[in-house]
């Protein structure tokens, strides 16, 4: 049980009140001098019955005075940043950088504020960072991909210091895009005799559409799959090429948009479409605070061009089929990654198509079970720092198809070249990325 | 694994595989569920695909199998789940003229739309990428008509429907067919001579050797494609005239050949005459 008492120092000639916490007869009291208060010995006298609670009376004692000597120690000061975790805004004037408040609270009152950060690349003070009234400040942040620690010291009137600090990582604003690079699959028909159908079919609008259509319709059955669909090795291989190549996305530095701009996400000239920035506080290696997304619109999947017509439209596929996975953001259990998921691959048509073309001979299994997924996962660790690209298994933040290009903050980054088209079309469904535990 | 629908489907794939090696095993007194009574199940449960309606038309005749289309044709809400299992209906011998009629519907629609075709051609007749035509494009405006939708249902839509009519082989189609070789599309104007050639309706070959004179030449080479359906001299004939590659000619024929066996294998299979592969 909590009390609270009258109590007055004789030397000082204050008054304050001073608390108590105990039962079954004895109470520990708890002294806070008046500010101000000079360090040296005292003596006080503290009023038992002067509190709402009489703790003299419950425990049957008759007088309510208790005095004594007491020795005031030069105030321990403390400081404490308040604003936590920190709350990291984009600069509503300095387009690209980002702003955040930070305010104290600090004890005994009267001294002087001192802010500092061990990262000034990443971090400024847009107010005085020093100075009495320097109690709260306001932090003008560059986005490094890194992290900085801010420290607040705090000095007491009495020349005493006291300290705070934390540290906060804000990642670079990372743009991936996936895109089929068109001129890594050139469709070649030299193995071919030249009156092969499937280069003929292929080749003119009409027949194209009619050989897709009994492509896809067939791969919905068992009637598809290598070795079973009446087509010669050469004759996938090309088809495989043909199909890929002309449903190419352009590269996105050549698109006239901003990859961060509303007109290139509305395009979807590419396969798959992220942006994703966050920030969080940390502390030992791992992230200590929720991580808060500055760039966190959904990822999307983009329209496979029809191959046929060159067409951007959902012709030949129904839309992209998006993964369980896509669009998770979060963070790993081990509090050190931050990540976000845009994973998808072809409409079933594009699917059955493909079962027929690449899947197995029978006892065929369910196209929807033949086709890859691809996906790009942007992971930054708990220094903020964006994880190096990656592709090769499951738990690789790129599929080893298509390609990928990198942005930080709309410019580039980095390119990563699209893989074996031959690999890729040797995977399965399996083929899908497993987010780490 | 991850909780994912592809996740279910595949372990669903396997046990399929599985039933259908040990569809007769059993263990420990328990009877493996055939490859028939799985897919029946998914039926039931309203979690079969595409792959599993084209599945149960190369089993063996049961007493199941039509009722529980039926049923799912009524609780199916997607239009191509429907057509499939319509078209699987009609092929396993319930000639109800609500599942054919489904499949016209679709099929009519794709015959009368009167839009011109989106497509660009260059001199030679070849497609022009990425290109739609300005009389398509003014055609949409007129009719109030969004471009891609309209694209969309000429290139992909408009045909799908009348494959899965044509692969019925169903004789009430045969006007619809006859109907469609004045299609401003020759995507629909091929599908038509496939739907006519399965029905060997030789009495529209001379109609057709109308329409293959009024077509472009990307547009004549999609005709001809389909003439092998045909088994008839008349019909060979035109292929000949279209295609005068004989190499081509014996490529576009095995084609046919090779889906014509397909079909003829899952009946084969369905009458225990072949084995399941």
């Amino acid at each position: 049980m909590l009390y609270r008492w009258a109590c007055s120092f004789a030397t000082a000639g204050g008054q304050d009140w001073i608390w108590g916490d105990g039962d079954g007869g004895s109470i520990e009291v708890y002294f806070a001098p008046p500010a101000g208060t000079t360090p040296g010995s005292y003596t006080y006298s503290i009023n038992f019955c002067s509190g709402y609670l009489d703790w003299l009376e419950e425990e049957g004692e008759d007088s309510c005075t208790v005095e004594g000597n007491v020795e005031v120690d030069a105030a321990t000061p403390s400081v404490q940043i308040t604003s936590r975790p920190i709350q990291i805004q984009p600069s509503a004037t300095r387009p690209g950088t980002y702003v955040a408040s930070l305010t104290s609270t600090a004890y005994p009152a009267g001294g002087t504020y001192y802010w500092t950060t061990d990262n000034p690349s990443m971090v400024g003070f847009l107010t005085n960072p020093s100075g009495s009234n320097s109690a709260s400040v306001q932090l003008g942040i560059v986005s490094t991909g890194g992290k900085a620690t801010i420290t607040l010291q705090y000095l007491s009137p009495a020349g005493i210091s006291a300290y705070d600090s934390f540290q906060f990582a804000l990642t670079d604003d990372t743009t991936v895009v996936a895109w089929v690079d068109g001129s890594r699959a050139i469709p070649d028909p030299s193995p071919l005799p030249p009156d092969d159908p499937v280069v003929s079919n292929l080749g003119w609008g009409y027949s194209c559409g009619l050989t897709l259509l009994d492509w896809w319709n067939t791969g919905q059955s068992e009637a598809g799959g290598v070795g079973n669909n009446g087509l010669s090795s050469a004759e996938v291989l090309y088809a495989n090429q043909f199909l890929i190549h002309y449903s190419a996305n352009p590269d996105p530095q050549s698109q006239g948009n901003s990859v961060n701009s509303q007109a290139f996400v509305a395009a979807q000239k590419y396969r798959l479409y992220q942006r994703f920035q966050a920030y969080y506080e940390v502390a030992n290696g791992q992230i200590t605070s929720a991580p808060i997304y500055l760039q966190n619109a959904p990822p999307v999947a983009g329209i496979t061009p029809e191959p046929c017509s060159g067409m951007q439209i959902q012709i030949i596929s129904k839309a992209a089929q998006r993964n369980f996975d896509d669009g998770a953001r979060t963070m790993t259990a081990n509090r050190q990654l931050v990540y976000q998921v845009n994973e998808a691959r072809l409409g079933s048509a594009g699917q059955a198509v493909n079962q027929f073309l690449n899947g197995p001979p029978p006892p065929g299994q369910d196209y929807t079970t033949m086709t890859p997924w691809i996906w790009s996962v942007i992971q930054f660790d708990a220094n903020g720092v964006t994880q190096p690209w990656a592709q090769g298994n499951n738990s690789s933040n790129l599929q080893i198809f298509p390609a990928y290009t990198i942005f930080k903050a709309g410019s580039f980054s980095t390119q990563v070249t699209q893989g074996s088209m031959t690999t890729f079309i040797g995977l399965n469904s399996s083929s899908q990325y497993v987010i780490p535990k | 694994m991850k909780s994912n629908t592809n996740a279910h489907r595949f372990a669903g794939t396997l046990a399929l595989i599985v039933a259908g090696v040990c569809s007769t095993g059993s263990v420990a007194g328990q009877t493996t569920p055939s490859r028939l009574d799985t897919i029946l199940a998914k039926l039931a449960a309203g979690t079969a695909g595409t792959f599993d309606i084209h599945s149960l038309e190369s089993e063996r005749p049961d007493a199941r199998t039509l009722p529980a289309l039926r049923q799912a044709f009524a609780k199916a809400s997607d239009k191509e789940m429907k057509q499939r299992i319509a078209a699987t209906l009609l092929r396993l011998g319930d000639s109800s003229a609500l599942y054919f009629g489904y499949l016209a519907d679709f099929a009519n629609s794709a015959v009368d739309d009167p839009a011109p075709i989106f497509l660009v051609f260059d001199a030679e007749g070849k497609t022009v990428r990425g290109q739609m035509s300005p009389e398509f494009l003014e055609w949409c405006v007129r009719n109030q008509k969004e471009p891609d939708a309209e694209a969309q249902l000429q290139s992909w839509v408009y045909p799908g429907d009348l494959l899965l009519l044509a692969q019925t082989n169903d004789h009430r189609a045969d006007a619809i067919f006859r109907k469609g070789l004045d299609s401003p599309n020759p995507m629909v104007v091929a599908l038509c001579v496939q739907g006519l050639g399965r029905l060997q309706d030789i009495s529209a070959i001379p109609l057709i050797v109308q329409v293959a004179g009024r077509l472009p030449a990307g547009a004549r080479y999609a005709l001809a494609m389909e003439l092998p359906w045909f088994s008839s001299t008349d019909a060979e004939r035109l292929f000949r005239s279209l295609v005068s590659d004989s190499g081509l000619r014996d490529g576009l024929r095995a084609q046919v050949q090779h889906e014509r066996q397909n079909e003829l294998n899952v009946i084969l299979q369905r009458n225990g005459q072949a084995p399941r592969r």
